[in-house]
């Protein structure tokens, strides 16, 4: 399958791009969980943060892979918007009909009209395709050369409520700002301490799955391990992160907030890094290397590594504690970055991964693999002796590294 | 007031995330601050119940 995209990229620390913007692998579970959250208290106006997130970072990756590939016209544009959306994982999108004052676009595949329903288990109440209206708009501003807050879309139809398709109407905007991405956020701190001496062969792991192929297929969706992945935008997971995060801060409720945004990490980790410990993959590459219940942590990490999240290190490891240190890690830089040094840790994401790791090895017993339910996730959560992250160090607030203490 | 408490209604670790998912929705941080053995009245018993199952939706 050929595409009409920018140049990928791998940078230092495992830090990967798509022309100029940084990206992370996500999945489903996690975009729900995530997108749950920040919708929960209507009145905080998150629906627009996400949609605007999602136009800072389109109109950010096209007008740079504008700048660089040099489109000639406006079909070729529109492929490269559509090859964009399809490459990452989003699905596929028609632009055709966008004109200067606006139009329509269709969504036949939508990873968040669509594959959200795997994750929540249930119907939904709201449509859930507010990454792909703020697309459209980035789409629209990038095709007629205008400001990236010159248009907005506007979801008519959602698979999320039951739409055969989606679609959204882009319009001019009336008002209404939309952030310019930082793109790949400024690295300050030191190198990376050496990888941690264990049975795993953490360059054979990256080795083996920089091989595996993990580009949208044909219906621009990235089935593997059970779940959908995304090819996601760092930048826009730390703006309606933390946009959301400074919502609550105005609120009395800003750690209940973060405890929710590290719920959405556990889930991440559950279905992902769960995933991906049961896969044929897995058990091609880390298995054979794997002696005891550390080992799987030690193949865990050496995997996180190749997901664009910063360079993970263990730093100390039992079967009852696990001391991980982050460099470059993409909430923490991206924090920096868009706000300036922060007076609170901000890598949930980061911190519930770390304990999420270690229920999965130690609680869940993961090498049995068992089925990856929303039961066996609540009879893992609820279970006495289950792991709990502490942040130790924070980049964000100005330590070098990252560190984070999971244990019973 | 009625026979129910927070514990009642919020069971385990999982019903305390569901406990912080309503008290964001509500805005309503004292939630978060009442004994989970105390008894709560009827009307704040049936906003919670009502608020569960919107929360349990999608």
């Amino acid at each position: 399958m050929s595409r009409y995209l920018p140049q990928y990229s791998e940078v230092d620390h495992g830090r990967r791009l798509l022309s100029k913007e940084p990206l992370v692998y996500h999945c489903n579970f996690y975009n729900y969980w995530l997108q749950k959250t920040l919708l929960l208290d209507e009145s905080l106006g998150m629906a627009q943060v996400i949609q605007d997130a999602a136009t800072e970072v389109g109109f950010s990756i096209l007008e740079a892979a504008g700048q660089a590939l040099q489109p000639a016209g406006s079909e070729q544009k529109r492929q490269l918007a559509r090859d964009v959306f399809a490459d990452l994982g989003f699905g596929t999108g028609d632009f055709s009909e966008l004109r200067e004052d606006g139009g329509t676009v269709k969504f036949p595949v939508s990873h968040y009209g669509g594959s959200l329903r795997q994750a929540s288990g249930v119907d939904f109440a709201v449509p859930q395709s507010l990454f792909d209206a703020g697309y459209a708009a980035a789409v629209a501003a990038f095709l007629f050369e205008k400001p990236a807050n010159h248009f907005e879309g506007i979801i008519e139809l959602c698979q999320s409520r039951g739409a055969e398709i989606g679609m959204v109407v882009v319009r001019p905007r009336q008002s209404g700002v939309v952030h310019k991405s930082p793109g790949l956020a400024t690295y300050k701190g030191g190198q990376p301490q050496a990888i941690f001496e264990s049975a795993v062969d953490e360059p054979g792991v990256l080795k083996a799955l920089a091989g595996l192929d993990l580009a949208g297929n044909e219906e621009g969706l990235i089935p593997r391990f059970g779940l959908m992945l995304t090819n996601h935008f760092a930048n826009f997971y730390n703006r309606i992160s933390f946009e959301f995060t400074r919502k609550m801060g105005e609120t009395d409720l800003l750690d209940a907030g973060e405890m929710l945004l590290t719920d959405a990490g556990y889930r991440c980790a559950f279905h992902t890094f769960g995933g991906i410990m049961v896969s044929a993959e897995w058990d091609a590459v880390v298995l054979p290397q794997l002696r005891t219940k550390q080992d799987w942590v030690h193949g865990m990490v050496a995997v996180i590594n190749a997901l664009g999240w910063g360079v993970w290190r263990v730093a100390e490891i039992s079967d009852e504690r696990l001391v991980v240190r982050i460099w470059d890690d993409y909430e923490s830089c991206g924090y920096l970055d868009m706000y300036g040094k922060s007076a609170r840790p901000v890598s949930h994401l980061a911190a519930a991964a770390t304990a999420g790791m270690m229920n999965l090895v130690h609680v869940g017993n993961i090498a049995n693999k068992p089925e990856l339910s929303v039961d066996f996730y609540n009879e893992v959560f609820e279970r006495d002796g289950n792991f709990r992250p502490e942040h130790v160090r924070s980049i964000a607030q100005g330590d070098e590294y990252t560190e984070i203490v999971a244990c019973r | 007031m009625s026979t129910a408490t927070l514990e009642e209604l919020f069971p385990g670790k999982m019903g305390r995330v569901k406990l912080s998912r309503i008290a964001v929705k509500l805005r309503r941080p004292d939630l978060l601050k009442m004994a989970p053995d105390a008894q709560i009245d009827n009307k704040l018993a049936a906003s919670l119940r009502v608020a569960l199952q919107s929360i349990d939706k999608g």
